[in-house]
Formats: C-alpha cells, structure tokens, sequence
C-alpha cells in the first residue's frame, strides 16, 4: 500500500515537473521572442495645418499631461504654478535635492532655483516680493 | 528537500536539474521583460483589491511614451475606465481618457471627456485646457481653442509646446503677427527650438517678409535635424514609442518642403 502510494506520488510529482517545465519554457520564449506587435498610429504623427500662405503649420502636444509640464511631476494641489516634485527632478539647470512641492523660478542674475511651496498663501507671498526680478517660473 | 511538501515531488537529481531549469528560464524571463512580471501583479491587485487610485497609476504607467516596454495603449484605457467605473469624480481620469481618444481621432468623445473633466474637477490640471485647445484646434475651432490657451497662460507658467499650439491657432485665424509675438517670446527661453523655429518661419511668410522666413527656415532645418526619436516623443507624449521614427521623418520632411516651398517661390535675386 505505501509503496503503491509513494509510486502515484512519484508519477503525480514527474507530472508536476512536467507541466512546470513546459510552462517555464513558454514564459521562456514569450520573453524571447521579439515585440511583433503592430505600431499604433495616432492623429498627430503627420498632421500639419495649412497657412495663409500653403506652408505647412506644426502643432505639438507636448503639455497635454495632467502631470506639470516638468517631467513625472504634479501640479500642486490648490496652486497650479507648483508642482509636486521627487528628489532629483532638474529644471533649467537646477536640481531638487528633496521631495516636495516647489516652484522654480530664475532671477534677474539668471540663477535658478527650486523654491518651497508647501502651500498656496506661501508661494504667493513669495512671489509678491520676488516678481520684479523673476524672468520665468 | 522536496519531501516538505508531502513528498509529492520526487527527490533525485533530474528532477532537482529540471526544477532548476525551470526556476532559471523564469527568472531570466523576468529579467528580460520585467514588464510582463509588472502586468501580472496589476492584474492580480486590480482583480482582488481594486481602487480608482490604483487603476489610475496602473494606467499612467502604460501611457507614457518615454517607456517603451511598458506602454500599452489599450490597457491604459482599460485601466483608465475601470477608474472612473470606481469613482465616477476622480481626478484627472477623463482627462487622460480625452487625451487616448484624441490619439485614435476621436475628437468629438475627446471633447466631450475634457469637457466634462473641467466641470467636475473643482482644481482642473491646466493641463485640461490645453488638451481642449488642442482638440479644439483639430476640429478647427480656432478661436475657442485661442481662447483655451489663454487660459492655460493665465493658470500656469507658458511652456514651448503650449506657446508653439497657440500660434497655429492665432495662424489660422489670420493673426500672424500676434503669432510672430509669441513666438519671438516663446524663442527668448527656448531658442533653438524646432517647432518654435519653423512656425515663426511661417508666421513671417505669412506676413510677406520671405527673406527673414527664409533664413528663420533655414535654422529650424538646422535645429530639425538635431531632435532625436526622444525628443519627438517629449513632444508628442501618449504615442507609440514604435511611431517615433515615423513621426520625426514627417516632421523634417514638413520643415523641408516649407523651405524648399519658400525658396521656389523666391524671386530670382538680382
């Protein structure tokens, strides 16, 4: 009887190896084989509006994610002109060196800089002194 | 070992080499395309604990133009409409919708998504207006589209792509000096900008000043050549990494027929 029962255990465990092996090798080749997958064409990629004069006029849509136009970052909650931002993110020149929610401005001297917007009221005042001589943020 | 688990696997050497492979196979399949390791466990957190939160993140991953393997147009919009199936309110979610109908030239449900977007949403992304103006300006609503980019300026600070779209709406409206203007600002942060370069070339067309157009053209033809597949991607963000090589020969190509188009229509210099 048990040596019966070690047999079937024996056969029923080939026959998990078996199985685990093909399905091994499928997953396998899945990861190996080449992306075949066809190109999705969009409305974009050769639309050109006509100018007054026939030239061909090109739109872009480089800003159309809800994300801050600053890559991978958020537009702040409750101010729309900070952006939620990780460690790292670079904006003209000027790098994060931590998570949180700036805006990032350049002075009249050309020098940038991330500055802290952790709030709305916050920001603002900063801007209320700053403006003169920001050139873009 | 195997005896563990009830002695249902046989302890012998082939079978430990055959388990061996296996696990090897799988492991290199992850390592190879992690990305079908990634879908699995979406899958599984979306069938077993699905939020709108999670839908909506799962989405974004699979609709970003800069990460080849992973974007996935159609399961984007699968996960993008089981996250407004489980909060009807949740931010941003018909916004990204608008902008995959969009894509496919759907244009009339594009509009009607972002629409609907900038009324529910109570601190709508500027983004939303700017993806409005754009629809708009395809169904060649130039004024409302005009107007929509005003108002993406008024909420958030002017970005070239967005300076870019407002002067082909301002072109089509038969404004291209108020074109030319932004532009000129456009160019003042971003002077070697492709896009920027060659509509201010036909801005200045427009107005009859072919020499300048023309050497405006010559320099975008320059800047052209220098964006890369990436760069287009950037400026095209939603589209299939796969198009992007396509994508970037039409836009030379454009910027090349402008000039060449420009140039034969020269007079003869004395």
């Amino acid at each position: 009887m048990n040596e019966r029962s070690h047999s079937e255990r024996t056969k029923l465990g080939r026959s998990v190896v078996a199985l685990a092996f093909v399905v091994g090798c499928m997953i396998a080749l899945a990861a190996l084989a080449p992306s075949v997958r066809a190109p999705l064409t969009s409305s974009e990629i050769d639309f050109f509006d006509a100018s007054a004069r026939g030239l061909g006029i090109l739109p872009a849509s480089c800003a159309s994610s809800p994300m801050y136009y600053h890559y991978h970052a958020f537009v702040a909650p409750g101010n729309t002109r900070a952006f939620v931002s990780n460690t790292g993110e670079t904006e003209y020149g000027a790098t994060l060196t931590g998570a949180g929610t700036y805006v990032c401005i350049t002075n009249a001297t050309g020098l940038n800089y991330f500055v802290p917007a952790n709030t709305a009221a916050e920001i603002n005042a900063f801007k209320a002194k700053v403006i003169p001589g920001m050139s873009k943020w | 070992m195997f005896r563990r688990f009830g002695g249902i696997l046989p302890v012998g050497t082939n079978t430990r080499v055959l388990v061996a492979l296996v696990g090897g196979m799988v492991a290199m399949a992850l390592i190879l395309r992690p990305v079908m390791l990634v879908n699995g466990h979406e899958a599984v957190m979306l069938r077993y604990n699905p939020t709108a939160d999670r839908a909506f993140a799962y989405a974004e991953r699979h609709f970003d133009a800069a990460e080849s393997e992973s974007y996935d147009l159609a399961r984007a919009k699968r996960y993008f409409t089981l996250a407004l199936a489980l909060d009807p309110h949740h931010p941003n979610v018909r916004h990204e919708l608008s902008r995959i109908s969009f894509l496919e030239g759907d244009f009339g449900r594009a509009l009607s998504f972002i629409d609907k977007e900038i009324s529910i949403n109570t601190e709508p992304s500027p983004a939303s207006y700017y993806i409005r103006a754009l629809v708009k300006g395809y169904m060649q609503d130039y004024a409302g589209a005009a107007q929509d980019y005003e108002t993406y300026f008024a909420v958030t600070p002017a970005n070239w792509a967005a300076i870019n779209d407002y002067s082909w709406v301002l072109m089509k409206q038969g404004l291209p000096q108020q074109a030319l203007e932004a532009l000129d600002w456009g160019l003042g942060l971003w002077p070697e900008n492709a896009w920027l370069l060659s509509n201010k070339a036909t801005a200045l067309y427009d107005l009859g000043r072919d020499d300048d157009a023309i050497e405006t053209a010559r320099k975008a033809q320059r800047a052209v050549k220098l964006v890369t597949k990436y760069d287009w991607l950037i400026a095209y963000p939603g589209n299939d990494p796969l198009i992007a090589e396509e994508g970037l020969a039409a836009f030379r190509q454009a910027v090349d027929e402008n000039l060449e188009q420009m140039e034969k229509k020269r007079p003869a210099q004395r």
